[in-house]
């Protein structure tokens, strides 16, 4: 392929893009381009497997799922914003020999992307379909909210999206109501608090990046973000599996917009939760709770050394206290902070309800006005780990 | 290829949900499950390092000669025990079962039981009896004004804590009493107040704090009369009382079979000649000596433990993981699981080992 | 009271080190509150190491290494440095002033430099005084 090719093909990054496939179409997050192009890479023998979201009991149990087959394409179907879940730490953990594709929120690609510079994910074992994410709710929050807010049987809901601001769902008669996230979150409900801060909404540190923002009826709206990305969509389109066309202006327009909203929206929690958040005091009387289970650290997807240095003799705690909040949360920081991605894990997994993530978000926050760093994009580790002659 | 399950997890009887991963036949991790009720997603370091059992078990029946197992088959270990049930009364048959076991199980036993006629069956309940007041809900902890907390809540079922958490940001009082000098719930308590002993010393000093909005949570008793005064407690203040066991299924035993304290067990013991002990380490509140020599013991576990040393047989049975049925938790809410786990083994779970027994 | 306050100094053994042993040396007098522990190279601290200092109940800690640019393992003090500017951002997030913990480069022969370091640090450590633990 020439220079010259490369450059055309790029010059399409943004595409509409369908399933020719009709059986999935149907079941599909809009359009199913998503599901026909996993099914393209399983039966082409692309990937090994494709690990994707598989809804348990109902619309609020996510479970991840790991699919070897074209023809199990067809049984996850669907999106899940209630399925606060992560994936980056099972491929590492598990499936880090494996060729796979992954479905995933700009959090999993930024614990990826962060895994892949740490040399726990091999980047060129790994294709990653990225899904625009304007935030994820809690489970049982999601169904208190909805009997509390919309006034029905949260087990008569079928499926749910969050779009132009709103939080829709959609319930088994047909019936649609929607409310608006902003009157939802002031109440203390709507997304998780780690979701209202987040910054990245189009995952552009996946290989693509899908979504309905912008898009037709029936069409996903697909942004190619790498070399990677290109050759999949190039090559889906080749076997028969998805059709595309270019997105008119007004589309690009439309998505931009709604991209931008939602980035201000996160902007703004970020100062009212991380600048304007828990004082010293309030902090100390979390770490007060803190019961050293390690639940933090074991959900974190970045974290991951053999040998910890929380479990070293010398820092021992005495077990009938909680743990110097330095000494532990404090170390954590100084090991995690700066590669924080704000996924927002650690809060899920607490047992004692400390905001976790409030304070890794902060620092790493901190730490990008003095670097520069973005966790979970580019090529580079932090500067932290540079060998290199330079201030940062 | 990955597998990701779910599961209730069988490290204390708050009774939390766990997803549990496996690959290629083995238990590789868990995973947050966040769908569940009770701890969405939210496991203590116990429930996480749950799995761990399916490490170093029993995997065969087993003989144990001279403090050493020896592999052995089912048909042969079967013979010997039914040889030994053969020799005896009825009534010098004793059985110690657990809260690990589930319902299912522990019915399947009670049948066993009835049907050879022995009376003594029963389970160590760490010093709480059989009792018939209805317990509060999770539900209740949230809208309670005070909380008396007895025993280390925080640290030793921290899934509990976190509704007294929440609780507690709604305004609640916590109250701590406890034995010990200090803990992570009694630095986190309004009040706490330590006791020497036994409870009883100190019941006067809450006596007045308490009202209908309250609601008594203990995980520790020293024996069954300071369970008896906290009922009293309870019931003339119109408090709600919420009992916590340290297995997964206490609850489901309590309400089908007798709770035995260290005495009784002992005591049954002393009067048998053939013991069969399900899914339990009576290391856990026996000293050797209490045990050792006295019946011929069947041990139906795959932990691999001190106790399994000074059996006379063992039936490995089958971990929770590779088995389904319903665990009852404290509050008594019936929760049913499938399996979780997908090993490759073909042992014989405990309904059927006592089905082949019967 | 201000004489009760415990100050660890961690010091890099080519430089700051040896400016403590020159200042001994030429007999000036320093806070005798300063504990020295003797390090390789400041690349070698890590954050964790301070923390664990105020977590057994340092008032204040020091840091010195080599002026950079003269690191005897090269860079070992660009990179001490890139986690000095973090570990005073998260001590001040538990509470710690960050003026209870400092950091110098100071070389072999600057025994001056040590000791008046010290006597600032000592200083400023003795205003804020003992840390409420």
């Amino acid at each position: 392929m020439s220079l010259l090719d490369i450059g055309d093909k790029m010059s399409e990054k943004f595409i509409l893009a369908k399933s020719k496939a009709n059986e999935i179409t149907d079941s599909g997050a809009c359009g199913g381009a998503v599901s026909s192009i996993f099914q393209y890479l399983l039966a082409n023998e692309i990937v090994d497997g494709v690990l994707t979201l598989n809804k348990g009991v109902d619309v609020y149990d996510g479970v991840p799922r790991l699919l070897t087959s074209a023809e199990e394409v067809i049984e996850t179907c669907g999106s899940l914003h209630c399925a606060p879940t992560m994936v980056s730490d099972l491929i590492s953990d598990f499936l880090a020999d494996e060729k796979i594709a992954v479905a995933v929120k700009p959090c999993d690609a930024k614990a990826i992307n962060e895994l892949v510079k740490r040399h726990r994910i091999d980047g060129d074992k790994i294709i990653t379909v990225g899904l625009n994410c304007g935030g994820t709710v809690r489970p049982e929050v999601a169904q208190e909210m909805i009997e509390k807010f919309y006034n029905v049987d949260s087990s008569k809901v079928v499926k749910e999206e969050i779009d132009k601001g709103k939080f829709i769902i959609e319930l088994d008669d047909g019936e649609e109501i929607g409310i608006k996230i902003d009157d939802l979150e002031e109440e203390g409900y709507g997304r998780r608090d780690n979701c209202q801060r987040c910054e990245l909404k189009v995952p552009r540190n996946a290989d693509i990046a899908c979504g309905n923002w912008g898009s037709e009826p029936g069409w996903t709206f697909v942004e190619i973000n790498s070399e990677k990305g290109q050759e999949i969509i190039d090559g889906a389109i080749a076997e028969g599996f998805i059709e595309t066309k270019a997105p008119s202006q007004k589309a690009m327009e439309m998505r931009d917009k709604v991209e931008n909203i939602m980035i201000k929206m996160g902007n703004k929690n970020v100062g009212k939760q991380l600048d304007d958040g828990l004082s010293f005091e309030e902090w100390e009387a979390q770490w007060n709770k803190c019961i050293k289970c390690f639940a933090c650290r074991d959900v974190c997807p970045i974290c991951w050394c053999h040998e910890c240095e929380l479990e070293k003799p010398y820092f021992k705690d005495d077990p009938q206290s909680p743990p110097d909040p330095l000494g532990f949360h404090g170390v954590r920081l100084s090991h995690m902070s700066p590669s924080c991605i704000n996924c927002g894990q650690c809060d899920d997994v607490c047992p004692m309800e400390i905001p976790v993530s409030k304070i890794f978000h902060k620092l790493q926050k901190k730490y990008e006005v003095h670097t520069g760093y973005v966790a979970g994009i580019g090529d580079e580790k932090p500067p932290l780990y540079s060998p290199m002659k330079e201030d940062f | 290829m990955l597998d990701i399950k779910h599961t209730i997890c069988p490290s204390c009887s708050v009774g939390c949900g766990l997803n549990i991963v496996s690959k290629d036949g083995a238990v590789v991790g868990t995973y947050p499950y966040k769908r569940h009720p009770i701890n969405e997603g939210k496991n203590c370091l116990n429930g996480r390092n749950s799995i761990l059992q399916f490490d170093n078990q029993i995997e065969n029946p087993s003989i144990v000669k001279n403090g050493e197992l020896e592999e052995s088959d089912y048909e042969t270990v079967f013979k010997l025990i039914k040889d030994q049930l053969a020799s005896i009364d009825a009534s010098e048959l004793a059985i110690i079962c657990s809260g690990n076991s589930t319902n299912e199980e522990l019915d399947r036993i009670k049948e066993f039981a009835d049907g050879f006629g022995c009376e003594k069956i029963g389970f160590y309940g760490y010093n709480f009896p059989n009792f018939a007041v209805d317990v509060a809900s999770y539900d209740d902890i949230a809208g309670a004004k005070t909380i008396l907390a007895i025993g280390d809540i925080y640290r030793e079922n921290p899934l509990l804590a976190r509704r007294i958490v929440l609780s507690k940001e709604n305004g609640a009082c916590l109250i701590n009493l406890d034995d010990v000098e200090k803990s992570i719930t009694s630095l986190n308590a309004d009040e706490f107040i330590q006791f020497d002993g036994h409870l009883g010393d100190k019941i006067d000093a809450v006596k007045g704090k308490l009202d209908e909005n309250s609601i008594i949570i203990a995980n520790k008793v020293c024996c069954k009369d300071d369970f008896a005064l906290l009922e009293s407690l309870a019931g003339e203040n119109g408090a709600k009382l919420l009992p916590v066991f340290n297995a997964p299924n206490m609850k489901g035993a309590m309400n089908k079979l007798d709770s035995w304290d260290v005495e009784e067990v002992k005591n049954i013991i002393g009067d048998s000649k053939v013991l069969i002990v399900v899914k339990d380490n009576p290391f856990e509140y026996l000293s050797k000596d209490d045990i050792k020599g006295k019946a011929f013991i069947v041990n139906i576990s795959n932990e691999d433990n001190a106790f399994a040393k000074i059996s006379d047989v063992i039936l490995p049975g089958k971990s929770w993981g590779e088995k389904a049925g319903t665990f009852t938790n404290c509050e008594g809410l019936e929760q049913s699981f499938d399996i979780s786990a997908e090993i490759e083994n073909d042992n014989l779970g405990e309904v059927e080992i006592l089905d082949e027994l019967a | 009271m201000a004489e009760d306050v415990k100050i660890v100094g961690f010091c890099c053994n080519w430089c700051c080190y040896g400016g403590a042993d020159t200042a001994g040396t030429a007999r000036m007098q320093y806070p005798p509150n300063v504990r020295i522990i003797r390090v390789m190279c400041s690349g070698r601290i890590n954050p964790s190491m301070v923390f664990k200092a105020f977590k057994e109940g340092a008032d204040g800690v020091f840091v010195g290494g080599c002026h950079i640019g003269d690191c005897h393992y090269d860079a070992g003090n660009y990179k001490w440095n890139r986690r000095a500017l973090m570990t005073k951002d998260i001590i001040e997030e538990f509470g710690i002033d960050k003026e209870r913990f400092r950091f110098e480069w100071i070389s072999a022969s600057e025994g001056e430099k040590f000791q008046r370091t010290m006597k600032e640090f000592h200083n400023t450590i003795s205003q804020l005084g003992p840390r409420n633990k």
